[in-house]
């Protein structure tokens, strides 16, 4: 295995299991703040993952257009 | 409306320990949990149930309620419900009034409280097979007749045992009433929201309701007085002033005895599977950052915790086996006096016995106790008892450092150490619930009502159910949070990279290395070391990643090739008996884990007593662990 591979391999390793931790620990406003920062440059379902399904119902019926600021 | 809320919505509504969340189980297929006493569902759960002609029904079980009058937080929820005072909730299309076959007496009321509410309701009359054991006439026709409602019979703990219930739903479905043929199971009965409210709050309905029970009985027969049930003559004993106790420590006792010795041979046989999967790995990948990942990492640190598996598997096992017979409310009527002389009522022992299987829905039981004080002095000390995510540490530490010899007969002393260490966890739980009482001044004199069910051999197939559920979540923590927790750490722990030449192990040159030595200027003065400091930190996320925790950054600080997975042998080395007696004090009075504190948050809906939890806590942990190193020092010695 080459050496540039075996980094790639531990850097993804490192990220994924960054973001897994962040999503299981942080507190929800959080994870929608950080979600809505991400808008537009993440996709709607990296979003919704990390957000969580409910932070799209608590905006409105668009699930699949991921969290965003509630017009209510 | 949305096409999953258009589906007609049955409610199960009933006393506790009628047996709804077991019918809820068979109507549904959900795995909920069951288990014989009062106040196990606090909170609505709902599932679907799909009728054989291609329908849906919406099904939902909700806390038991003993009238439409709420006492407690539970009580509230089924109320609100039933009586449509939620916003977001439609009243439901049918209510499934479950009674206890073996009880009519007092099931019967709160059905006739929802028949006057005028929504449709059916009466499931479960443990008929018990009822009839028992020798009491029961006729589910005849009582249908004298309540002017539909009967069917079920048994909740037997598959197909609600296929009577099911029947009834899908012919009620099927059948469109006139004008709705869209929801056939259709509220249109049902009084207005007011009359509603004003149904429940009428209080000469309760004494009209008791006679006409009476009444009811009569004409069935069903009112003479029960003969001496078996499980009488077992409370006999079991509640003895004198043997009751003793029976109870005997058990609680045996527990942790075979906790420990049981479960030595499968743990030995994990250990040897993880160390063979090391030096697999570490003879698969050429030494570098990938090998050091897999095994300083993911071995050294999911897999030393996933060692402990047996141990957890055979205290719910245990934890099950007396839920399910019947036992554990008769511990509370036992521990009541107790209880009581601290200034917590026999109804927190419910909550608390939850929370040695983990804080957070001992926490949440809490909302069956009504007085307001007492459940909040509970939420408080709830995570006081030893949840299973501590047992890993203490195996871990007692394995390592006390000798495994027996000090009786059939009494091993590592067992009696793991007992000893839960003890200490219920006597500081019970001396910051009297510390509270005395702080906050007394309180009115609660008395405990509670009900004691029937003895029931343990369901061997809940039993199986529970333990599956315990072993998934295990193994999902281990496979999802706790690895990429040691993921994160083996990476804080070993960059940056040392530079060449860098005097003694290169994981103190990294950012883990240099948190950990300044962490230990708090610690150190209770004995714990850098690595200690360190591994405290993720342990905040779930308290069994100490351990892998441990085993990453003493797996990283080895100077030589030690066998990953085996935290044991290098701590061993590494500590004096001081330090792990102090960690293990530490343990038994830890700050809790985040989800505790969520879980708190959620519950009091404040944060003060989330921040008042953590802060005690963390003063009683430092406390006891300070205080035992150093009178073990000076008892032991400094080695």
């Amino acid at each position: 295995m080459s050496a540039w591979l075996e980094r790639l391999i531990v850097a993804a390793a490192v990220f994924a299991s960054a973001a897994y931790a962040f999503k299981a620990l942080a507190p929800f406003g959080w994870r929608v703040s950080l979600a809505r920062r991400l808008a537009g440059r993440l996709p709607d379902r990296m979003l919704i993952w990390l957000a969580g399904q409910s932070a799209c119902d608590a905006c409105g019926p668009r699930p699949t257009a991921g969290p965003r600021r509630s017009t209510r | 409306m949305s096409a999953a809320l258009a589906d007609p919505l049955v409610a199960l509504v009933g006393n506790p320990n009628c047996g709804k969340t077991a019918l809820f189980n068979l109507l549904t297929g959900s795995r909920q949990k069951i288990a014989n006493y009062a106040g196990v569902t606090v909170e609505r759960k709902e599932g679907r149930l799909r009728t054989r002609a291609g329908g849906q029904i919406r099904v939902l079980d909700l806390p038991g309620a003993y009238s439409l009058r709420p006492r407690t937080p539970d009580e509230q929820i089924t109320c609100d419900f039933v009586l449509g005072r939620l916003p977001d909730e439609p009243r439901p299309d049918v209510v499934v009034a479950v009674v206890d076959g073996t009880n009519l007496r007092r099931h019967l009321r709160l059905v006739l409280a929802l028949k006057r509410l005028g929504q449709p309701v059916v009466v499931a009359l479960n443990m008929v097979d018990l009822a009839r054991r028992r020798g009491l006439p029961i006729d589910a026709a005849a009582l249908g007749r004298e309540l002017g409602l539909p009967v069917v019979e079920t048994i909740g703990i037997r598959a197909g045992g609600a296929q009577a219930l099911l029947e009834h739903l899908e012919r009620e479905h099927a059948a469109p009433e006139p004008g709705s043929a869209s929801r056939p199971l259709s509220a249109s009965r049902a009084v207005s929201l007011d009359e509603a409210a004003s149904i429940a709050a009428d209080m000469a309905s309760v004494a009209a309701d008791q006679q006409e029970v009476e009444r009811i009985l009569g004409r069935l027969g069903l009112d003479g007085v029960p003969a001496d049930t078996p499980s009488d003559r077992i409370d006999r004993v079991v509640l003895h002033p004198l043997a009751g106790p003793l029976i109870l420590g005997v058990t609680m006792f045996l527990m942790f005895q075979a906790v420990f010795a049981w479960a030595q041979p499968f743990m030995q046989a994990i250990t040897a599977l993880i160390a063979a999967l090391a030096a697999l790995v570490g003879a698969a990948l050429p030494a570098g950052l990938l090998q050091s990942l897999l095994v300083d990492g993911v071995l050294a640190g999911a897999g030393s915790v996933l060692v402990f598996l047996p141990q957890i598997v055979l205290l719910f096992a245990f934890i099950l086996v007396l839920e399910d017979s019947g036992y554990l409310p008769r511990a509370a009527f036992l521990l009541d006096r107790l209880m009581g002389s601290v200034g917590l009522s026999g109804r927190s022992f419910i909550p608390l016995l939850s929370s040695f299987a983990c804080a957070v829905p001992g926490i949440l039981a809490a909302r069956t106790i009504p007085n307001a004080r007492d459940r909040i002095v509970t939420i408080l000390i709830a995570p006081l008892m030893t949840c299973s995510a501590r047992l890993p540490v203490y195996t871990l530490l007692i394995g390592t450092f006390v000798p495994a010899r027996t000090v009786g007969p059939g009494v091993g002393l590592q067992g009696l150490v793991l007992f000893a260490l839960y003890a200490a966890g219920v006597g500081g739980a019970f001396a910051v619930a009297w510390l509270l009482k005395r702080l906050r001044g007394a309180n009115a004199l609660h008395p405990l009502q509670m009900e004691l069910p029937t003895y029931h051999v343990p369901s061997l197939r809940n039993l199986g159910i529970g333990l599956v559920q315990r072993v998934e979540v295990f193994v999902r923590r281990v496979g999802t949070i706790i690895l990429a927790l040691m993921v994160l750490l083996w990476f804080l722990s070993s960059f940056p990279v040392a530079p060449a030449g860098y005097p003694g192990p290169a994981i103190e040159y990294s950012l883990a290395g240099r948190l950990g030595s300044l962490l230990a200027v708090v610690f150190a003065p209770i004995g714990f070391n850098w690595q200690i400091s360190i591994a405290l930190v993720p342990g905040m996320a779930a308290r069994e990643v100490v351990v892998g925790a441990l085993g990453t950054v003493y797996s990283l600080s080895a100077t030589g090739r030690d066998v990953a997975g085996q935290v044991a042998p290098l701590i061993a080395r590494a500590w004096s008996l001081s330090t792990a007696l102090a960690l293990l004090a530490w343990y038994v009075f830890a700050p809790q884990c985040l989800s505790t504190l969520v879980a708190a948050r959620r519950e009091t809906n404040s944060w003060r007593y989330p921040a008042l939890m953590a802060a005690y806590q963390f003063a009683l942990a430092y406390a006891a662990a300070g205080l035992t190193y150093h009178l073990s020092r000076w008892w032991l010695g400094p080695a």
